[in-house]
């Protein structure tokens, strides 16, 4: 942190982008989760170091080469051969893109530090950023108004969806490409390590409130805007990185809601 | 009045012949039963008829003013989806006139199972739900695929209890894929026997005796009509769920 620049400065950023990744994780992650694809998650974010990689050789912007190779990534997973499974595909995937990343950073000979790939950093973020999350926002608005019904019956069953006449691959294929780009814009706040945690936490304590899908992602949005809160409170206050105090605030709540809905659920047995 | 035919079916992978040479009628307002071991294709011809795979021989033809209803065997809905019965009514493509619904779902009882998510349903609640969605399509045939695997008999009976009603008093046309050869030869009126290719098809009744059903299930086919010679050898004062007296 430099000299002379106010708390009130450092925070403005970290604390304005809290709403639109709130709303762009909580459904991202709520559907993820339920269309039991959370490894997603993890394969986009672990795919940031070979973005970063490719951005350092190309001195591209690391935003678009992030969001190209996420798109990449989410469309691979719907075409991915029909004999490998799809876990294993992603896991290959995975591998192999961190592997090359690794490679062409080594050959390349480059000294910076990779700390911010790691594990982000929400105090760099520019009012571009704050820009391109609230364009993201409205594009997952536009996706969920118009897919939303589409996106629970492929949920629920997909050949029953088919028949439905839900135009299944696309629907999905559309959902992973936003998905993708969500996770590639996460990078950058919570880095390439936990950014696929931030997606899939808040689901495992909603689900015991049993709510409808709808106030489960509201829900999930709260959690991720909470924990982010208080994740960039607490780096400001311990000048630690922000990212893993997030992870912690988000599995305190998650164990503060089941220990909750339990206690409740006790009493009203009594 | 035949509302579905197939000719001369074939379906393989690089690896293997799944079907060869399948050739059947379904009539309209029966109840065609598919039997056969496990491999023997079942699936595969259910997914041909449906439309989600392409045959490599042969052609499949359904009277075009036919609906079709499909009842799957498994479930995909993830236990943490908080999605219930009532929601996914709702969501119907198409819209529901709420007379109907009604109708439907006192015809199943799945009334008092609005408001329940799909993680808390028994297996035989699940399995009305799953066939109140498909009949909510109003469908002239419906497909079922193996729909009573691991019930216990009073759902099996409530089921089969639709089922006839669908067939006697709406007149729908069933097409079942199942292992449960005493319910198979008690209520179907049409069986086909597959082994990749149809090994025998006709009645109930000529099925039993046709060499081709006792090659193809065996000693195996005593231990699978257990129940149904069950109900002949001892005696009974309850009333089942098909509405017989059996003693």
């Amino acid at each position: 942190m430099g000299m002379g620049v106010s708390m009130g400065e450092i925070l403005l950023y970290p604390l304005m982008l809290s709403i639109p990744l709130a709303v762009l994780i909580g459904p991202v992650g709520s559907i993820l989760v339920w269309r039991r694809s959370s490894f997603l998650a993890d394969v986009v974010s672990h795919m940031g170091i070979l973005a970063f990689a490719i951005s350092e050789l190309t001195q591209a912007p690391i935003l678009v080469v992030s969001v190209c190779v996420s798109t990449l990534v989410a469309v691979t997973l719907e075409w991915a051969p029909s004999f490998i499974p799809k876990d294993a595909w992603l896991a290959g995937v995975s591998s192999l893109g961190i592997s090359i990343g690794l490679l062409l950073l080594s050959s390349n000979g480059s000294s910076h530090s990779f700390d911010h790939v790691f594990w982000g950093d929400m105090f760099a973020l520019t009012q571009n950023d704050i820009v391109v999350f609230a364009i993201a926002t409205g594009f997952l608005g536009m996706h969920l108004i118009v897919f939303w019904k589409s996106l629970v019956l492929i949920m629920f069953h997909e050949e029953l969806a088919v028949l439905d006449g839900v135009p299944v691959r696309f629907v999905k294929f559309v959902n992973n490409v936003i998905a993708g780009v969500v996770i590639a814009l996460s990078l950058k706040v919570m880095g390439v390590l936990l950014t696929g945690a931030l997606f899939v936490l808040p689901s495992i304590g909603l689900r015991f409130l049993n709510l409808t899908p709808e106030r489960h992602i509201i829900g999930a949005m709260v959690f991720v805007f909470a924990s982010f809160l208080f994740g960039v409170i607490v780096s400001v206050q311990t000048d630690a990185i922000a990212a893993p105090w997030v992870i912690f605030a988000l599995t305190v709540l998650n164990f503060a809601v089941i220990f909750l809905k339990k206690g409740i659920d006790k009493g009203d047995e009594k | 009045m035949s509302v579905f035919s197939a000719e001369n079916l074939g379906f393989c992978t690089p690896s293997k012949q799944i079907l060869d040479g399948v050739s059947f009628d379904i009539q309209k307002g029966s109840f065609t039963t598919l039997i056969g071991p496990n491999g023997a294709g079942k699936s595969t011809l259910l997914k041909l008829m449906l439309g989600f795979l392409k045959p490599s021989t042969g052609a499949l033809n359904w009277q075009s003013s036919q609906r079709l209803g499909y009842m799957p065997q498994k479930l995909q809905i993830d236990t943490s989806f908080p999605l219930s019965v009532g929601r996914l009514f709702d969501l119907k493509p198409g819209g529901v006139d709420p007379e109907d619904r009604d109708r439907i779902e006192r015809l199943t009882q799945t009334v008092e199972l609005q408001r329940r998510l799909f993680s808390e349903l028994s297996g035989g609640e699940l399995q009305r739900v799953l066939l109140t969605y498909t009949l909510l399509g109003n469908p002239d045939v419906i497909l079922l695929d193996e729909p009573m695997q691991g019930l216990d008999i009073d759902s099996e009976a409530l089921f089969l209890n639709i089922l006839h009603t669908l067939k006697y008093q709406y007149g729908k046309t069933l097409f079942m894929v199942s292992h449960d050869l005493h319910m198979v030869f008690k209520h179907s009126d049409h069986v086909i026997c597959l082994q990749t290719h149809v090994c025998c098809q006709g009645e109930p009744a000529s099925i039993k005796d046709d060499p081709a059903y006792h090659v193809l299930f065996g000693q195996r086919k005593d231990s699978l009509m257990a129940l149904y010679a069950h109900q002949h050898d001892h005696t009974h004062d309850h009333i089942h769920g098909d509405g017989c007296k059996h003693g």
